[in-house]
């Protein structure tokens, strides 16, 4: 039995010392990094910083600086990417969300979005402040929350407990549903070439149903060998080569 | 018996199967959902081709129209047994002027074999002449959609001199036809250095008796280069909206008598993007003359007045003088240079202000003079060339008599630096730059890329892990109020677990070898069993009660047997204190284990 535990508190040890020596290690290369932006060589930035990335490891700051070394060197559909990443991080964080609006406004043609309803935009506004993860956990706190207090007005006969436990099922049902909208419906990918035509058809002698410039933002269909099919914000929909793009 | 259905069944479906057969026609047809359209309607066009499925077809250009393809629709459909797929290609074809036309008869080639369709006829009528009515409106000449939507670029005139200020007017007419999303126009500025557009204009004008609805675009250029340039074509973009034909009589129609009424209320439209071009115009630029140019001439090129002030005009050595100066009128404002003053002998300057508001230019500096000797600030002249008089002009301010004081006695010179209280505040619109916001310095909290807490397994697990708790407890207390409202069920379901307590007491009871006991406790535990089971009271707790039950309950008799037998072992030996051996005892702990067993497993 003591063997045992030795054996578990060496893999404890060893586990640790290995995390404390790469997170230094990264610390290390995020710095380097961050200096040589500060000299203005971008291209040397970038590397380091998609150099942790290839690691697995992930971080709001991390795509934050990425998308400004992308922007600074010229790639700004790159650069829109890399912002997109870091919202998933860090939604609420002003220094992002004012390089975001300063980048989009270099993006050609940027098509506007449909007018919402102004309930619906306050809500999307609202949902956009929350991570995905973030409205995971609120939602299985609040489902939680309603089926414990429900049980409770249930065993205890009291309708002022159900009834709220009835608010919070609601509640339950509004998060989930702007969960599942935003897992679905975001614009999932970026163009990172100067400009590319959507196409009728996934080929290319197909008409040119429009055209796209670099960073807009469009969200992926269906993908069908080299093409996918693509709808941009204002709903438009067309084919363009799978090599455009990046995933978001 | 089951197996043969089974092998019934599956012949025939087999056979139904069989019997499917899949056409082999081949046909192609073009078909069109209207022969008659007004010029701003847009046509669908739809070529279906049976039992073969192209991906595409090429769609030649058709005198008239202009087409689109919008993409195609396949369809299976299955009429006794005979399965028919098909595939249409639409597309949608906007008229482009008045007249009759013709789809011509188009050939594709499927395996070997040339399939033709039939020509169509399309008759397109003006907007304004109704669709039903059968007037003769083409009579006349055919009207292009050119006629109802041009653009015009106007100049003010050919000659231009380098520099000046010329204001281009693009004019979009339409009529009869709607336009949507219309941009600015756009044309080639390689001669010219143009400000934004103003607010465009919108009228009504009528042209050779036709009422034209008029956009006017204006815009100030600058000529930039010498010689004989041309100025345009413009550009102008935008969506013509084309009205898409009814797809079918509805009985809402039939209802309202087909009035029109709300063919127009719900009538839909397609958009088509649209550039206009306009003509273009030739421009002479010619170079200002170097006759009588004066040496101080800045570049002015228009018609210009200057003024110039200065305050205060009583002042000590030392003080500051605020000169203003304003330019305005007509002409290449922006690029005008203003005579700001330089350093003298007598005067100290600092750098000047210049803004320009409302179509003036102000130029504000504040000079100090040097010493009490200084008796007027210096004249300054302003030239200019007037494009009216085709000659420089010049306009003189000043000088302004200055009266100056030595400073006071103990107070050597010095000068002051302009405050708020000597020049005048004007409050500007502070203009913020951008950029990107710098990057960070801290890498922050790190995650592994896969770890996404709404993409893992473990979320799942506690949904269901609350679900399922969440229904144990409420299905608990569903039964318990259930029980609570039903005694008999709830001592049918007691009986098992009460009995299992005895018998376990029993077990221990034969251990002990307490005989007495051991019979005292098998004759309660199968009592207190079957007056549960049966929700009977104790005293009709006997055999003879019981055997009746047991035979209601359809009970082997052999069964009944056994419990007889066990309740008389019990009297014997409660009450004849009849000694059995432990054999006997532990047969009797069999048979009611068994006893028990059976009336749970099949008595209800």
């Amino acid at each position: 039995m003591r063997y045992r535990l030795w054996i578990l508190f060496f893999f404890f040890m060893a586990y640790s010392s290995f995390s404390y020596l790469s997170a230094q290690t990264i610390d290390a290369r995020f710095n380097q990094a961050n200096n040589f932006y500060k000299e203005a060589q971008y291209k040397k930035a970038i590397e380091l910083y998609e150099e942790i990335l290839k690691q697995g490891k992930i971080s709001g700051p991390l795509y934050y600086n990425l998308g400004n070394a992308y922007f600074k060197d010229g790639q700004l559909g790159r650069a829109v990417v890399s912002y997109q990443r870091a919202r998933q991080w860090m939604p609420r964080d002003s220094d992002l969300k004012a390089n975001e609006q300063y980048v989009e406004a270099f993006i050609k043609n940027n098509p506007q979005g449909v007018d919402r309803f102004f309930v619906a935009r306050l809500s999307f506004r609202y949902f956009d402040a929350w991570t995905l993860d973030e409205l995971a956990k609120l939602n299985v706190i609040l489902y939680f929350l309603a089926l414990i207090i429900f049980l409770a007005g249930f065993y205890l006969k009291k309708k002022e407990l159900t009834f709220f436990s009835l608010i919070l099922g609601c509640l339950f049902v509004f998060h989930s549903y702007a969960f599942i909208e935003r897992k679905q419906s975001q614009e999932n990918a970026a163009v990172i070439i100067q400009s590319i035509e959507a196409k009728f058809e996934p080929m290319e002698s197909a008409t040119t149903h429009f055209s796209l410039s670099e960073g807009v933002k469009v969200k992926i269909l269906e993908q069908e060998g080299f093409w996918s099919k693509i709808e941009r914000r204002d709903g438009k929909k067309g084919w363009v080569p799978k090599s455009s793009l990046e995933k978001i | 018996m089951i197996r043969f259905f089974r092998y019934i069944a599956f012949i025939v479906v087999f056979c139904a199967i069989t019997s499917l057969s899949l056409a082999d026609d081949l046909s192609f047809q073009a078909t069109v959902d209207a022969n008659r359209v007004t010029l701003d309607s847009v046509v669908r066009l739809s070529l279906t081709i049976v039992n073969a499925q192209p991906s595409s077809l090429e769609l030649p250009s058709i005198d008239g129209f202009e087409s689109r393809y919008i993409g195609p629709a396949t369809q299976v459909s299955i009429i006794n047994g005979q399965v028919t797929k098909s595939i249409t290609h639409n597309y949608s074809l906007f008229p482009t002027k008045t007249g009759t036309f013709q789809i011509p008869a188009l050939s594709i080639t499927i395996d070997g074999k040339t399939l033709t369709s039939q020509a169509i006829s399309i008759e397109v009528v003006d907007a304004q002449t109704q669709v039903p009515s059968q007037s003769t409106s083409q009579e006349g000449s055919a009207e292009k959609l050119e006629d109802k939507i041009f653009l015009i670029l106007e100049k003010p005139r050919s000659d231009i001199y380098l520099g000046e200020k010329i204001l281009v007017t693009i004019k979009l007419f339409v009529r009869g036809v709607s336009l949507r999303d219309i941009e600015f126009p756009e044309f080639d500025k390689a001669y010219v250095a143009c400000d934004d557009y103003r607010q465009p204009n919108q009228y009504q004008k009528i042209i050779k008796g036709l009422s034209y609805d008029v956009v006017e675009f204006n815009i100030d250029c600058y000529a930039t280069q010498l010689g004989t340039r041309v100025l345009g074509p413009a550009t102008l973009k935008a969506n013509l909206l084309y009205k898409t034909q009814k797809q079918r009589p509805s009985s809402f129609d039939s209802f309202f008598g087909d009035s029109g009424f709300f063919d127009n209320f719900f009538d839909r439209s397609e958009k088509r993007p649209l550039a206009v071009r306009s003509q273009s115009e030739t421009i002479n630029i010619l170079p200002l003359t170097e006759q009588g140019r004066p040496e101080d001439f800045s570049g002015g090129v228009g018609k210009f007045y200057f003024k110039m002030t200065a305050s205060p005009l009583e002042v000590k050595a030392g003080d500051p003088i605020t000169v203003v100066m304003n330019v305005s009128g007509e002409g290449n404002l922006k690029t005008v240079q203003l005579p700001a003053f330089k350093d003298t002998n007598d005067f100290k300057v600092y750098d000047p202000q210049i803004k320009e508001i409302n179509g003036t230019k102000i130029l504000e500096q504040v000079i100090i003079p040097k010493s009490e000797k200084v008796t007027a600030i210096p004249a300054v002249v302003f030239s200019y060339f007037d494009v009216g008089t085709k000659q420089y002009q010049t306009i003189t301010q000043g000088p302004f008599p200055l009266k100056v004081e030595a400073p006071a006695e103990g107070q050597s010179f010095k000068i002051i630096e302009p405050s708020a209280a000597i020049t005048p505040f004007v409050p500007q619109e502070e203009k913020l730059g951008r950029d990107l916001i710098f990057i960070k310095e801290s890498i922050g909290p790190l995650q592994f890329s896969s770890q996404y807490f709404y993409n893992s397994f473990l979320l799942k697990i506690l949904y269901a892990l609350i679900t399922i708790v969440f229904f144990v407890f409420y299905f608990y207390k569903i039964i318990s109020n259930h029980l609570k409202k039903d005694v008999a069920l709830a001592r049918k379901l007691a009986a098992p677990q009460k009995a299992r307590i005895g018998m376990k007491r029993m077990k221990q009871l034969i251990n002990q070898q307490e005989t007495k006991d051991y019979y005292d406790c098998l004759f309660k535990t199968l009592q207190e069993y079957f007056k549960d089971k049966f929700h009977l009271s104790s005293a009709m707790v006997s055999f003879t009660a019981l055997e009746e039950i047991f035979k209601n309950k359809k009970v082997p008799q052999i069964i009944i047997d056994r419990v007889q037998r066990l309740f008389q072992e019990c009297d014997e030996v409660r009450f004849a204190s009849v000694a059995y051996n432990a054999e006997k005892v532990k047969a009797s702990f069999n048979l009611c284990e068994e006893i028990i067993d059976y009336f749970e497993r099949n008595v209800r």
